[in-house]
């Protein structure tokens, strides 16, 4: 197939748009939301942005699950380093932009 | 005082009676998970020190600990995709947690029927994720060059005093951007009514900004589709002949699966 994963951080974005925006609600007895998927992913992009940094905190699995990495291409570690520090400007002022409190959790039901 | 219980997924019990689970660590890496059976409806739990995952303690740790939240979001969708490989699997929510196993009994004892018939739903069907990716500026020549309502814009133009033109040229750029979104719109439309043909139910769902994907092209269409195992293949065939036809002019097609059916368990 020539469908393509330009690099692994599609397939966390991924992973991360189903598991904390998407699952079935059945109402647990502690109640934890998530209110902002995007800025979360965004943030849980930039610390596996760098593959080696994966490999340290054994988050590399996917690379060998067929199902998530099967066209993981070689990464350009300086590219990588330059996104990381291009995103983590981004990411300062997003987050100067929102209210102190965005990230705050569902109420008790 | 009493553990708690972290709750990954529910199973048909029919599933579970011939086939082991896989002997994998718990959300808090120590304990191992094991199974809670209610007649038809299997849970996969494992257990939690109340001390350690109090709500005030997760809550800030979502909103505090990124690394923390990372791992153990993908130790969650690792889990079900392990259990994914074996099978039927309803995929809960993150971070689904019970005080005691009788009241995870009563909650799910309450929401059977909707278990079971998202058991029928999902057994021999499998989750597929299509994104659609657009290089802006390739499309972007390509609608300037070729698109009627732009060209006669041109040649309404070309008739015009010089002055005129230049201002005239001007808006001319905000048509070919109106016309660049028409014409992703048109494209991912006919590509989505087509691959539709091959599921049973398909839903659209939000694009991500470059800012969450990391990537330089702009995300055009992001769309699930719940498709007949039989059918997957053809789906797949599909997709790559789209990509054949269209890759040259800027279109990337990535679809990702099959997924736990994190959309099309769903239910409220």
């Amino acid at each position: 197939m020539a469908v393509e994963h330009p690099m692994q951080s599609s397939t966390i974005v991924d992973v991360l748009e189903k598991i904390l925006d998407k699952g079935v609600v059945i109402a647990g007895d502690i109640r934890v939301g998530i209110a902002d998927v995007e800025l979360l992913t965004i943030k849980i992009r930039l610390i596996v942005a760098s593959v080696d940094k994966a490999k340290e905190i054994g988050m590399d699995w996917w690379e060998t699950d067929p199902y998530l990495s099967s066209k993981a291409s070689e990464n350009n570690t300086k590219e990588l380093e330059e996104e990381n520090k291009k995103l983590h400007e981004r990411l300062e002022s997003l987050e100067s932009k929102m209210s102190t409190n965005r990230l705050n959790t569902s109420e008790n039901q | 005082m009493e553990n708690l219980i972290y709750l990954y997924g529910l199973l048909p019990t029919e599933e579970v009676t011939d086939k082991p689970l896989p002997s994998v660590k718990g959300f808090d890496g120590k304990g191992s998970i094991y199974t809670v059976s209610m007649n038809k409806i299997t849970a996969v739990v494992s257990d939690l020190n109340p001390a350690d995952y109090s709500e005030e303690l997760i809550k800030d740790k979502i909103g505090n600990d990124t690394e923390w939240l990372q791992e153990k979001a993908f130790h969650h969708h690792e889990m079900l995709t392990a259990l994914y490989k074996k099978f039927t699997i309803i995929p809960l929510k993150f971070c689904t947690i019970y005080k005691n196993e009788e009241s995870m009994r009563s909650t799910i004892q309450s929401s059977k029927e909707k278990v079971e018939d998202s058991f029928k739903l999902l057994k021999g069907n499998e989750e597929w994720n299509l994104k659609i990716y657009c290089d802006d500026n390739t499309l972007k020549k390509q609608v300037s060059e070729n698109n009627p309502t732009i060209e006669a814009k041109k040649k309404e133009i070309s008739e015009l005093p010089r002055g005129r033109q230049f201002f005239e040229n001007k808006k001319i750029d905000q048509l070919i951007e109106t016309e660049l979104e028409n014409e992703k719109n048109r494209v991912c439309e006919r590509v989505h009514e087509k691959l539709k043909e091959y599921s049973l139910h398909a839903a659209i769902k939000k694009n991500w900004s470059k800012d969450v994907t990391g990537l330089k092209e702009n995300m055009a269409w992001n769309s699930v589709f719940l498709i007949p195992v039989a059918q997957v293949e053809r789906f797949l065939e599909e997709v790559y002949q789209v990509e054949e036809e269209l890759g040259e002019s800027g279109w990337r097609f990535e679809a990702s699966g099959p997924w736990p059916a994190y959309h099309f368990s769903s239910f409220s």
